[in-house]
């Protein structure tokens, strides 16, 4: 369980084990952030595909699926 | 994609466009995790001045039998949008840009800290939250991203972003 402490002085600080959490994402996006280029474009089709049928509000229409 | 960036090459290689580069969103792609994005921004110096420097492009492509929708081209699945540099500072970012390789294809990307000076002085709310992944994930050369902002009168734009997101660290 995290807990979220209090400075004392009415502030909230982290604790370790979510400085670790914070840590272990940033390492994940810098390990992405590597990735090939074509590695990324495959990504993004799935990122499209997922995001498929979610119609923003005062949208016309949803946005195509690049076909590659 | 492959077929794309050769139908993109092609437009250069008949001197139909002059240099270009990619740019926006897919740009943004190529130097963090991916993120959303639904067209490929290309960024060209056009090869004469002109009132109307998308024609001749747009003729090119339409004979190859390429739809339209809207402001983009569908180039081999990808709406695909010309953008002619529109400024100093775009010009000079379309002749500095890198290569990048998609797969056995070579392209061009616009650079970086190139990129991250076209977003700060375009500043919209995309742009602010692209510039936040690109200071949190990618490697920016801070020293050629200043001397960018200072030649074209943006760095207390960029002071003010860092101020905002950055607590100006």
């Amino acid at each position: 369980m995290i807990n979220i402490l209090s400075s004392g002085d009415g502030t909230l600080t982290i604790n370790e084990d979510l400085k670790k959490i914070i840590r272990g994402k940033k390492l994940r996006r810098n390990e992405l952030s590597r990735l090939p280029f074509k590695d990324k474009i495959d990504i993004l089709i799935h990122l499209q595909q997922m995001a498929k049928g979610i119609k923003k509000p005062g949208k016309e229409k949803n946005k195509v699926v690049w076909k590659i | 994609m492959v077929n794309t960036f050769k139908s993109i090459g092609e437009l250069k290689n008949k001197k139909i466009i002059g240099d270009f580069a990619i740019g926006g969103g897919v740009a943004v792609l190529y130097y963090v995790e991916p993120l959303l994005t639904y067209d490929l921004d290309i960024f060209f110096i056009p090869v004469e001045e002109s009132i109307d420097v998308l024609s001749p492009i747009y003729n090119y492509l339409r004979e190859k039998g390429y739809k339209f929708d809207k402001e983009h081209v569908i180039i081999e699945g990808i709406p695909v949008q010309f953008i002619p540099v529109y400024n100093e500072l775009v010009n000079e970012a379309v002749l500095k840009s890198v290569e990048a390789k998609y797969g056995r294809i070579k392209t061009k990307v616009l650079g970086l800290e190139y990129l991250a000076a076209i977003m700060i002085q375009t500043y919209r709310a995309k742009d602010r939250e692209r510039l936040i992944k690109i200071f949190e994930d990618a490697e920016v050369d801070l020293r050629l991203l200043r001397k960018i902002l200072k030649k074209y009168n943006l760095h207390d734009k960029y002071t003010e972003f860092r101020r905002r997101y950055f607590d100006n660290k």
